[in-house]
Parts: C-alpha cells; structure tokens; sequence
C-alpha cells in the first residue's frame, strides 16, 4: 500500500522579537499516512498539532525536512504547481465562522474551488455544487444564503462541502469539531466519516479530544511541545498506552460505567513554553515516573511493539511488563 | 420602527440620489440654466457705495463683491466643484486603496519601503506640496484635480494598508489560500471586499475635503485661473463681505454642505448594502 502523505524530519522555528532563541512548534517529525487511512493527532494546546497539520499542506513552510504528498515532493513545488495541487489536498478549519468568508454567499462560497480548478460551464458547475450541498446535508435553498444565517454545525458543513468539491484525495481536519455543541459533533463526524467512504479520502484528523479521535482514526500520534511521544494503531494505543503521558490523557475520558473507570492520573502544572523548553524529555518535570536520565537525555521513537512506537527512557524498563 | 427607518434610510438615499443627479444636471446644461454669463459684471450690480447687492427678483442670489449674478456663477461653480471632487477624490481613492493593499498584502521589506514613501509625503506639508506640484505645472482644472489626489492619497494608503493587514490574518484569507486560490483572487475576491466600507466613508468625506481644498489652491493663486467660479473660490472672494452680504458665503458653503452630505449618506446607505450581514436592518 502507497502513502499518501510523508513528512521525515519536519521542523518548524517561529522567530519572535521577544526572544532570541526561536520557539520550536514541531520538532524534527517523521511520519507516514497509507492511502485511504485515517491518522488522529492529538495533544494539548501548545502541542503544535495545529502547526503540524498546516506543514502537511505547506499552508506554512517548514524551517527544515522534507515533505511528500502522493510521491511528490510539495517543497519542491513552484507557487503555481503548489496551488494547482491544493485541488488534491484539502483543510477543515476549526472555527466555521471565521474560515468563512462572510462576505460571499454560500454559493459562491462552495463554487470557489470548481471556478479555482477546473473550468466548467456555469450549468455543471451548478449542478456539483448542488450535488454536494445536499451531500452534506444542507437544501439547495441555503446556497442563496450568507454565513451568519446558519448554526455552527450547518457551517462546518458547508467548510466540508468546500473541501470535499474537488475529491480531494487528502483532507487535513483541525479540530473539526471542537467549536460545536456536544450534540451536534457527533453529527458532523459520522458525515465526515461517511465522505471518508464514499470518496475513499486520507485523513488527518487533529483533535484535543481523545474519545473523538478513539472514534474516527485508524492510527493515532500523541504529540506533547512540538514532539510525537507515542503512535499506534488506534485500538491498541488505548487499551495499552505506554508513555506515561498517553496514559494521563487517555485516563482523563471521562466514563459512565463504573468498572470503565480507572484511578485519573492528574498531571502538575502546564505544558511549558516552547521557548523555554526543558532539558532532556520535554515531558520529565511533569512525569510521575521521570528518573535522573530523563531530564539530561533526549528519549528518541522506539519501536515497542507492532506498528507501535513510543518516546520513552522507561517504556520496556517499568511501563510496560 | 424597525420597517420605518428603514423606509427612511432608503427614502433619505433616494432624495440624495436626486440632489445629486440635480447638480450634475446644473453642471452639465449650465449655458441654458444660468439666467446671464458667469463673469459679466453688471452695471446694476453693485450699490452706489459699492457693496455686493441682495438676492432680489432681478439676480436671484444676488450679485458679489465685482456685480456678478451669484446664482449663474454657483452654477457654472458646480462644473468645476464636481470635476476637482470626483476626479481628485477618485484617483486619490485609486492609488490610495492599490498601494495600500498591495503593501498591507505583502509586508515584508517591500510592504514597509512602500509605506515609509508614504509616510514622507504624509510628514509633509499638504498645502506645501500642493503649491510645489501646481507651480511645475500650469495650472488647469485638470492638474488641478491631478495635484489634490497626489496629496490625498497618502491617508488612504495608510488607512487601507493597516485594514489590510488586519483582514489578511483572518482565517477565511488562510481557507482560500489553501483551496488554491491565486495572490490576485485573494486580493480581489476576500480582502477588497471587506475594504469596501472603508473606502466609501473615505470617497464619500473626501468630497467635502477636496472642494474646500481646491478653493485655497484658487485663493492662492494655484488653483482655477478667474474669473473660472468655483464653489470654494465663490467663498474666498467674498469672504471679506461676510458681514455686509453674507449670503455670498453662506450660499456657496450650502452647495458645498449639500453635495458632501449627500455623497455621505449615499455611501453609508451603499455600505449597509453591501454587507450581507447588515443588508435590510435598521
């Protein structure tokens, strides 16, 4: 099976005026997507999922590695091959109202894409965007409508609507639906998982929320200041998570049945800032387990099991027996 | 009294679309609209003491401080008030609204050269400048118009600059971006779009600004050769009669008033309109 998506080595320095040393937002990150799969990001703010999946599109550029979409390699790409491809690559933004441009109808809005990439009669052109409005649940009476007319959730539909017009064979989703109401998120995703089907799509799915991710990925990286600490296959990352921090996260789903509980692993104090990053694991000033190693060497990925890799001096030592 | 305003809005643009048409109606047949010639002094014109003489059944307006029809000159004004307003004000607005946006969408080195030229001709004096650009060229009502936009477009350069910026941040300029739209599209379709109200208020205040401008360049010497009547130069003239007739300021000042104001409320009407999200209210 191809990849869709390859990133080796991507780093990402932001330059501030208020400090000399730049912030790191995503250090050194290598990972593969295979065609057709679905892979989950999840970390707190700050972690740099956001920036990550903005470096997948080269909506940022990356201050070092390399980065390739279906075999090409996007950074090697002309300002005009780069916009041609974003047909083929598509983002979910996180807050509807705002990645709407609230100026332009709906219609104008979901066309954009089809008058960008590809030159069809004004009939056709209707008729897709006709067609894909009503794929994502909408009438066709709401394409004469302006954004500030819907709710959050029929917004992000029409954002879907957006990236979905041209079958894109990647969709990079920033937390899709963290903006929107408990009831209406589970919504949105069972259609964006739906689409996923339908239009065999590869998926990125970044999301603060574990249980969301639990629920969409096939695959799932924790990210924590800039880093991946652990990937795996979704089902085994939650019945055996191995980072301690992994094991903080998933211990804090919260859960209705009684015998699901496990004892919560509170975690101290903040994720630190990235311009002052710790020695060592970024992770050892608030780790339960942290030895005297933790705080002088940099735990590199391992492999820990099948398909499974985890950051950590102590994972095969005290974690996981 | 949601439905009542918003009948009057609309009522208030209507009479101000018709104020306007009316002038440039004046400007356009003012041969055959004036009762007598624009620079014809009349012998009747003036007092035996001198002074300008009243609005009467004879010259309607009355005459000024040189015995001529106030009313033919006003008319014949609007001519050159309207040229001078909406040819400096425009091409002020043109070259405003492009540098700006194009500095404000690049930034960067270039963006900030760009604004730093424009923020020389800002630290300098308007007026100075003015005199400086209309004594290179002979003046005409042309270079006229031409000089009060190269003094006015420095405002709006620095207004549409920072707006610029503002709206660039926006997440809807990143969305198109990544649905592969092009630099020009983004600037064209998604920033200028939400310039809109801005460059209206600007258009629409700057009329005022522009006239008045153009009658000091007149009092100066700089601006329309007389005995050419302007509505700005009709007031300098006469201002020294302010007390003793002053009607023949006050007159004039109402034209430009009117003209300005209607500008105004046109543009603010056409700025609710445009905007989806203010469309029909109030």
């Amino acid at each position: 099976m191809s990849n869709i998506l390859e990133l080796s080595n991507v780093r990402k320095e932001f330059h501030t005026s208020s400090s000399k040393r730049p912030i790191v937002a995503v250090d050194n990150i290598s990972l593969k997507l295979e065609k057709g799969k679905t892979l989950g990001i999840v970390g707190e703010s700050g972690s740099g999922k956001s920036t990550l999946g903005r470096l997948m599109l080269r909506l940022i550029e990356p201050s070092a590695g390399e980065i390739k979409f279906d075999d090409v390699n996007l950074l090697s790409l002309k300002n005009t091959e780069l916009r041609k491809m974003r047909s083929k690559m598509q983002m979910i933004f996180q807050d509807p109202m705002s990645s709407l441009n609230p100026r332009m109808s709906i219609r104008q809005l979901i066309s954009e894409p089809l008058e960008i990439h590809k030159n069809l009669k004004a009939s056709e052109q209707n008729f897709a965007v006709e067609e894909i409005i009503t794929k994502v649940g909408l009438e066709i009476s709401a394409l004469d409508k302006y954004p500030h007319e819907f709710s959050g959730g029929q917004r992000q539909r029409i954002s879907i609507a957006r990236a979905v017009i041209n079958n894109p064979s990647l969709v990079v989703a920033d937390e899709p639906v963290s903006a929107l109401d408990v009831s209406i998120q589970s919504q949105i995703l069972n259609l964006l998982m739906d689409l996923r089907n339908d239009l065999n799509l590869s998926f990125v799915f970044i999301s603060h929320d574990l249980s969301v991710v639990r629920h969409i990925a096939d695959e799932v990286a924790v990210m924590y200041l800039g880093n991946i600490v652990e990937i795996a296959p979704a089902d085994q990352l939650f019945q055996n998570p191995q980072h301690p921090y992994t094991q903080a996260l998933i211990s804090a789903i919260p859960q209705v049945e009684k015998e699901k509980r496990v004892s919560r692993m509170i975690l101290k104090g903040d994720i630190p800032n990235p311009a002052d990053a710790p020695s060592g694991c970024n992770f050892h000033p608030r780790c339960p387990i942290a030895i005297d190693k933790c705080s002088s060497i940099t735990p590199a990925l391992k492999i820990t099991g099948s398909d499974h890799l985890t950051s950590c001096h102590l994972v095969n030592e005290a974690v996981s027996k | 009294m949601k439905t009542f305003k918003q009948i009057m809005r609309r009522k208030v643009a209507a009479v101000c679309l018709v104020v306007i048409f009316l002038i440039f109606t004046a400007a356009i047949f003012a041969p055959w609209l004036a009762p007598y010639s624009p620079n014809e002094q009349f012998k009747d014109g003036l007092t035996l003491q001198g002074a300008p003489i009243a609005p009467n059944s004879e010259y309607l307006l009355g005459t000024d401080l040189l015995g001529r029809d106030l009313l033919s000159r006003l008319i014949y004004g609007a001519r050159t008030s309207l040229v001078v307003g909406i040819l400096a004000n425009g091409v002020a607005l043109l070259l405003g609204t492009t540098i700006g946006l194009v500095a404000g969408y690049l930034r960067g080195r270039l963006g900030s050269l760009i604004m730093r030229v424009t923020d020389l001709m800002m630290a300098f004096p308007a007026l100075l400048l003015a005199i400086t650009l209309a004594a290179i060229f002979s003046p005409s009502l042309l270079i006229v118009a031409l000089v009060i936009a190269m003094v006015n477009w420095v405002q709006v350069a620095r207004v549409i600059y920072t707006q610029t910026i503002a709206i660039s941040e926006r997440e809807f300029v990143e969305a198109s971006r990544s649905i592969g739209a092009s630099n020009r599209r983004i600037l064209v379709k998604h920033i200028l779009p939400h310039l809109m109200p801005t460059i209206l208020v600007w258009g629409t205040l700057g009329i005022a600004t522009t006239v008045l401008l153009e009658a000091t360049l007149s009092f100066l010497g700089i601006g329309v050769r007389p005995p050419t009547p302007s509505w700005g130069n009709i007031i300098f003239e006469n201002q020294t009669y302010f007390i003793t007739a002053p009607w023949l300021v006050f007159i004039p000042g109402l034209a430009i008033i009117t003209l300005a104001l209607c500008f105004n409320l046109l543009g603010d009407t056409l700025r609710d309109e445009l905007d989806p999200t203010q469309r029909g209210r109030q």
